[in-house]
């Protein structure tokens, strides 16, 4: 009978203990048996929540890692691809130099950039000069051309016409004295562009039936041998019609973005070996 | 399926079901609904025939959630060993192997703990708010232990052939 009945026997027992800490929860003895619960529980339950704890943060570090590889893995394919194009870029420039040297023309200009940080800026000079900072061992003479990087591209910034020891004066392409032999690269049309101030560049002696459009890009032409050839100047906003010199001018955006310039690159131009057979 | 040694039997349940039970908390917000896992075990378990182990577990079980929760001290343990005990009392005439037994199982045992949770709450505790007062959150709860209860039942019939198994290749010292 005893067996029969242990059931309902045992659920009075524990009905009476929790009836007991529920009448008296606020009482010591409910208190203590809450916490004498609390203690042998909680060996067992820490561990499983930072375990839980720590897969939650490893899923989070595995999805981070996965970018970052995918990342790494772009960065090596473009480093591969840029590591092609520079050889491919040599073989080119060999091959150029030996045709040249063939026909008897002297050899392009080479030259080597030098990192100068600005130094300072007029405001009353923001679209006409600035000072940069080149350092005293570098050799940065004036007329040396002052590039800097944009996205993936060579932008032209101006040229050097002061050298003051560590320090050089830099004039924009910006400046109504600035005057640079441009190409546009889609038609091969040559021309001049000029600064206006004020962030303007026009681009003048473009024949009267020149094919040139909004949008095109403008890049150094190369011509006297001052700037490298192939600097993106600018793309042209507005194609103004023929003048009565039977010439069409265009208005241009200058590439350079004067406003976040922080460092440039200075071409100084290597002196040049004898042309070679 | 008669056990050798159900004190060690219910322990080994304890520990896991617990485990299980603050693991899956863990993923959760406090206050949103999930099924009453711990709930369902113990009247599976009673509609097994396991009317002791299943009210025993219920006792422990409740009073652990009691500790880690906020309802008063008592309440989950008292609800959880009347619902294993009430299901054990019905074991002759339930086929707990029975989909549409282990369903009735879980509406049933949600509704009890529903109503059983709010009077224990409005009699020791009439200032406070029930916890789960919401309507929307007890047919939540209800849907939740509507499809975890097969699953849950499969888990236990296995755990319990398991223990069965290893009692039966004298695992355990005698």
């Amino acid at each position: 009978m005893f067996q029969r009945h242990f059931a309902s026997l045992l659920l009075g027992i524990y009905s009476f203990f929790c009836l007991t800490c529920l009448t008296w929860s606020a009482d010591s003895f409910a208190r203590t048996a809450k916490h004498a619960f609390y203690y042998l529980l909680s060996p067992a339950s820490l561990p499983v929540l930072s375990q839980m704890d720590q897969w939650g943060t490893f899923g989070h570090n595995m999805a981070q890692l996965l970018r970052l590889d995918q990342s790494y893995r772009d960065v090596e394919d473009k480093w591969r691809r840029r590591l092609f194009d520079e050889r491919r870029f040599r073989a080119l420039e060999e091959e150029n130099q030996r045709l040249a040297a063939l026909l008897g023309l002297p050899p392009l200009p080479d030259y080597k950039p030098f990192a100068a940080r600005i130094l300072a800026r007029d405001t009353n000079d923001w679209f006409h000069s600035l000072l940069v900072l080149n350092g005293q061992d570098k050799d940065v003479s004036v007329s040396d051309p002052v590039v800097t990087i944009q996205g993936d591209r060579e932008v032209l910034v101006g040229q050097v016409v002061e050298v003051f020891g560590a320090t050089s004066r830099v004039l924009l392409v910006t400046d109504p004295l600035s005057a640079v032999s441009a190409r546009v690269s889609r038609t091969g049309e040559e021309g001049i562009v000029e600064g206006q101030g004020a962030n303007r560049l026009f681009m003048n002696y473009l024949f009267s039936d020149s094919d040139v459009q909004v949008g095109d890009e403008v890049v150094t032409a190369g011509l006297g041998q001052v700037f490298p050839e192939g600097v993106l100047l600018g793309h042209i906003e507005e194609v103004e019609g023929a003048s009565r010199e039977n010439f069409k001018r265009a208005r241009l955006a200058p590439a350079v973005l004067v406003n976040r310039l922080n460092e440039v690159l200075v071409l100084h131009r290597m002196p040049q070996e004898k042309g070679g057979q | 399926m008669r056990l050798k040694h159900p004190v060690l039997f219910g322990v080994a349940t304890f520990a896991m079901g617990w485990i299980l039970q603050i693991g899956f908390l863990s993923f959760l917000r406090p206050g949103q609904a999930s099924p009453q896992w711990l709930l369902l075990a113990v009247m599976v378990l009673g509609s097994l025939g396991y009317t002791n182990l299943a009210q025993t577990l219920g006792l422990f079980w409740g009073l652990s959630l009691d500790v880690f929760g906020a309802s008063l001290f008592g309440t989950q343990g008292f609800l959880l060993a009347v619902a294993g005990y009430g299901s054990g009392r019905f074991s002759r005439q339930l086929n707990a192997e029975k989909i549409v037994t282990q369903e009735a199982l879980a509406l049933f045992g949600t509704l009890f703990f529903w109503l059983g949770f709010a009077a224990v709450e409005h009699f020791f505790r009439p200032a406070s708010p029930h916890p789960s007062s919401s309507l929307g959150a007890a047919v939540l709860t209800f849907l939740f232990n509507a499809g975890v209860v097969p699953v849950l039942s499969w888990m236990l019939f296995k755990w319990l052939r398991f223990w069965a198994f290893l009692e039966r290749n004298h695992i355990f010292v005698d």
